[in-house]
């Protein structure tokens, strides 16, 4: 009886899965083409990363459809967060959201809600901090030494790729001044390059394959933002061989563990856990529930995928830290959540100042 | 020695049959695109990355840069023959070759612009061969305080050289400064003058209000005067073989000029952030610097070599820093940098010593690639000439669907439409009334570089840079030396103004009370906008305000100077005097701004891939062409929007 039973509620189950779900094949994209759309223009780190990646989601998404990455420009993304926001939403268009959710929950006003968009998924490579190699600084001891004025490149005062070091140097009072306006990681290293600046942060994705060129260039790493593991377990870093560059964390913890509980600290540690956010895909509210699926799982498979994975070994690239739609959805309300953390606003206030 | 081997094998691995087929079919994709308004090099590259993935890096790079070569070549064509600049390279060199194609000497203009592609490629590829030893100390000499220098004395040079009133023209280089305030700035996360419109959050884009400026007023001025675009029939005409010789002899008279422009273009090249456009300007104020005659602007062919030779020279220049340094200049060489990692060539030293060669390689698809385009569009030539005899019954409604095209071409959206219409109204203006629209467009084209460097050298030196940095000290001479010579030609114009208003010869007009001169009246509404605009930035907080408050300040003090001296002195102005002689003027006018009405609704009724059909269809029916005529150019940019520029270049059009 309790066998019958069984195979009816099985067979009822297979049946009405067959018919009344969508699976994964049966998503259709019209014309067998979609849309990824970087909210920086063609020539950003953003827009290039999001290049290189588009093959390698074509081969995850059902029926390999030709994906398109159509950049989206505009005020710092806010103009394709708002495209997404209002736009029907047939599954057809993801927008690249870079470091959006970061610098909002830095401090940077975002006339849009942010948290109503779908969240497909996000990633991030860690940052090199890299420095100018005549200075002879080789660790944040050596900085603590160093009795000139530290000048930081950056786009804004407020950049997440710099502001992880920032409260480094906020907490420990090191003198430095940043100087900002440059139109992305490349001009930065143009003028660490030029000498007209001491330290800069660039993209691990770039430095990797770049190493020598940027090291001959008189640019060499001094420290890397490494990533909190959405695993759990020691933070993620690169991997430099030959070469041994510590994270911040690891940095503050061995060389100033007395500002360890500090404000800055925490502010660090909010950071650090947002950083993954740094590559947010997402898409339009409308979204149908089966295409957000679709794209949520193709974009992890993507990053699973052997093409992605020779890639990689090809431009000797180190692995992304690569978190689920589910997981940025979770990170969306923790960075909600901080907006009101009187501690890590105060610091955010003090991240905004150019100097000490 | 060793340099010279390197470029000998690298001719060697370019005489690959895989590689140069490949390079063709890179040079026929670039074609295509350089010829559609809007369009250009950096969608081409972006297109075509994806298939280069899987290729041999040679061969790739040969068909990236094969396409990338022919791109600002093909872009002259439509600039030339019916004045519409499609992209940033061809901005300048529609003033002469536009005004050379109505004297009946296109086919000159454009051989002319193909040689001197040739010759600015070849020698951006001699100055690397020559900069190799001392590259990297000589870029190290170049940072902010540099590159902002060279900038502002660029747009001085503009200001004070393009106009016959140097006031004027520094107003107008203002001017174009100004406009490039609107947006969202680099240094700050707030808004200038978006007045709540998202699209201007990225400010206003130079393709739109180029072709607004330069094409709109050129199409009204052909619906004016109902002829064809060639009205001279008496000067050669232009599909003899004789015009290509002569515009070959034309780049071979101008060669000093060519070798200046193509080291600007390199140097262009090399300064981040400097785009196609700025070089382009950059080389023609070149050019206007030793324009005694005044001719430039009115189908001087040297208005076409020094432009055209400057950009064919941007790319090699742009190649180089990328290739020795890892530092892309400008958004075209980061995708280049992107096909570099995917391909696995890694920029650096090993490029410009060991593997020298394959960067010659490189170096050899650039130049050979426009030898190949100009080639084929010299066999093309007598086809494409013959534009320029068709009826304006015809003409006017195409272009005009093909400008608006190019301008949303933009980012799509409405924004470009309105943009375009608005600088097409600050055009008529600006021409008619003698208002230098190409010191507004170097504005324009330098505003966003000006104010990221300036305010990068004043963070990183303070003032020191203005004495403490060699270079730096050089262009500060420079920049005396041409604010100088303004003065003593602003006296001297003052004196042949006075001249010409007694012998009353020539175009050059001179009004006594300014209060009856229109060209002084628009230097008042100027000068109320820049005070209304310097009265909203004054409260902004200094990142996001400085900027905008010093140049409309500048703007307000230039005006009320033009303002003074009208009133007292009196207005002396070259006016255009296209409509002068036509009875029906003012209703043509009307009528031209239906037409673009009709357009701009039926864009919004029924979308852009519908509504250019339709509208060739009715206005060609109002003007009486045949159905045998309009039908299949209906047709034709039907499958030209939904076809080509939707499903092959997958562009979406926002409306």
């Amino acid at each position: 009886m309790l066998k019958n039973k069984m195979i009816h509620v099985i067979l009822t189950v297979f049946f009405v899965g067959l018919f009344h779900s969508t699976s994964f094949a049966d998503v259709k994209f019209k014309d067998n083409v979609v849309r990824l759309s970087p909210n920086f223009g063609t020539g950003s780190s953003t827009e290039a990363t999001t290049r290189i990646l588009a093959p390698f989601l074509s081969e995850s998404l059902p029926g390999n459809p030709k994906v398109i990455v159509e950049p989206i420009e505009g005020g710092g993304g806010t103009k394709l967060a708002r495209n997404l926001l209002k736009e029907r939403g047939d599954g057809h268009r993801a927008g690249v959201l870079a470091i959006l959710h970061i610098t909002a929950s830095l401090g940077r006003p975002m006339p849009i809600a942010l948290n109503k968009l779908k969240n497909v998924g996000s990633f991030a490579f860690p940052t090199i901090i890299m420095v100018r190699k005549n200075l002879g600084l080789n660790d944040l001891q050596d900085v603590i030494n160093y009795k000139k004025e530290i000048i930081i490149a950056a786009s804004k005062p407020n950049a997440p790729g710099v502001s992880p070091l920032r409260t480094w140097l906020i907490a420990n009072n090191v003198n430095h001044r940043i100087v900002t306006g440059y139109a992305g990681q490349p001009a930065c290293v143009a003028a660490l390059q030029a000498g007209e600046v001491d330290v800069t942060p660039l993209n691990a994705q770039l430095f990797m394959p770049m190493r020598k060129t940027y090291e001959e260039n008189g640019a060499i790493p001094l420290v890397q933002n490494g990533l909190l593991n959405p695993a759990g377990g020691p933070d993620l870093k690169v991997d430099i061989p030959g070469k041994s560059v510590m994270s911040i964390d690891e940095s503050w913890k061995k060389f100033t563990p007395g500002t360890v509980d500090s404000n800055e600290y925490t502010t660090f540690r909010f950071i650090q856990k947002s950083f993954p956010m740094v590559m947010h895909w997402a898409m339009s509210p409308d979204t149908p529930d089966e295409y957000l699926q679709v794209w949520r799982k193709s974009f992890l498979a993507l990053f699973k995928s052997d093409g992605f994975k020779k890639y990689l070994e090809k431009t000797n690239s180190p692995t992304p830290v690569v978190i689920s739609g589910e997981q940025v959805d979770e990170t969306v309300k923790s960075l909600d959540q901080a907006k009101n953390d009187k501690a890590i606003q105060s610091v955010v206030k003090r991240l905004k100042k150019k100097t000490l | 020695m060793e340099i010279l081997a390197a470029a000998v094998n690298g001719l060697g691995l370019f005489l690959n049959l895989e590689l140069i087929l490949f390079m063709m079919l890179g040079i026929c994709i670039g074609m295509i695109l350089g010829l559609i308004p809007g369009l250009g090099g950096l969608i081409g590259l972006g297109l075509l990355l994806p298939f280069s993935y899987t290729m041999d890096a040679t061969t790739a790079m040969a068909f990236l840069l094969g396409m990338f070569a022919v791109v600002t070549q093909t872009d002259t064509i439509p600039a030339i023959l019916i004045g519409v600049p499609g992209t940033a390279a061809a901005q300048a060199t529609v003033l002469d070759g536009n005004a050379m194609t109505k004297r009946g000497e296109a086919g000159r203009a454009l051989s002319a612009s193909y040689f001197a592609s040739i010759w600015g490629a070849s020698i951006s590829v001699l100055i690397f061969t020559l900069s190799l030893p001392v590259l990297r100390s000589v870029v190290k000499l170049f940072a902010a305080p540099e590159y902002f220098l060279v900038s502002l004395l660029g747009l001085l040079m503009a200001g004070i050289l393009s106009s016959a009133s140097r006031i004027r023209g520094l107003s107008a280089a203002f001017i174009g400064l100004m406009i490039t305030t609107v947006g969202i700035p680099e240094r700050s996360d707030f808004s200038r003058y978006d007045f709540g419109f998202e699209y201007l959050f990225d400010g206003l884009k130079l393709v739109p209000v180029v072709l607004g400026l330069f094409a709109i007023p050129e199409v009204l001025e052909l619906l004016i005067r109902r002829s064809t675009i060639v009205r001279d029939n008496s000067e050669e005409v232009a599909v003899e073989t004789k015009a290509i010789r002569k515009g070959f002899m034309d780049t071979i008279k101008n060669f000093g000029l060519i070798v200046r422009c193509s080291i600007i273009g390199t140097t262009c090249g090399v300064i981040p952030g400097m785009g196609a456009g700025a070089a382009e300007w950059f080389a023609y104020g070149q050019a206007k610097m030793r324009d005694k005659d005044n001719t430039l602007g009115t189908g001087n062919v040297q208005g076409i070599v020094a432009p055209e030779s400057s950009t064919a020279a941007m790319k090699p220049g742009g190649l180089l820093t990328t290739i020795a340094l890892g530092i892309p200049g400008n958004p075209a060489m980061a995708i280049m940098m992107v096909a570099f990692i995917v391909l696995g060539i890694r920029p650096g030293s090993e490029m410009i010593t060991d593997k020298l060669d394959v960067t010659y390689m490189f170096m050899w698809t650039l130049v050979i690639g426009n030898i190949v385009a100009a080639l084929v569009c010299l066999l093309l030539q007598k086809q494409m000439v013959k534009i320029c005899y068709l009826n304006p019954k015809i003409l006017v409604p195409v272009v005009i669907c093909f400008m608006t095209t190019g301008a949303l071409l933009t980012t799509g959206d409405y924004g470009d439409i309105w943009v375009f219409l608005g600088a097409g109204v600050l055009g008529y203006f600006f021409k008619r009334y003698d208002w230098s629209r190409i010191s507004l467009i170097i504005g324009m084209a330098l505003g966003k570089i000006i104010e990221i460097y300036l305010f990068i050298a004043m963070d990183r030196y303070h003032l020191s840079f203005l004495w403490t940095r060699p270079i730096s000290i050089i262009f500060e001479v420079l920049i005396v030396l041409i604010l100088a010579s303004g003065l003593v030609k602003l006296y001297k114009s003052k004196r042949k103004s006075e001249l010409l208003k007694k012998e009353s010869k020539g175009d050059f007009s001179y009004s006594n009370k300014a209060i009856s001169s229109p060209v002084w009246w628009i230097g008042i509404v100027i000068g109320i906008i820049s005070a209304m605009a310097l009265y909203v930035a004054w409260d902004w907080e200094p990142d996001r305000g400085t900027f905008p408050v010093f140049v409309s300040a500048a703007i307000l003090v230039l005006v009320t100077l033009h303002t003074i001296q009208g009133a007292l002195f009196g207005i002396s102005a070259v006016p255009d005097r296209s409509e002068d002689g036509i009875a029906d003027a003012g209703r043509r006018k009307l009528l031209f701004i239906g037409y673009i009405a009709l357009l701009v609704g039926l864009i919004a009724i029924i979308g852009v891939s519908y509504a250019m059909p339709v509208f060739l269809l009715l206005v060609m029916t109002y003007e009486k062409v045949s159905l045998k005529i309009s039908i299949p150019l209906a047709v034709f940019f039907f499958l030209f929007i939904e076809y080509l520029l939707k499903t092959v270049l997958h562009i979406n059009f926002y409306l």
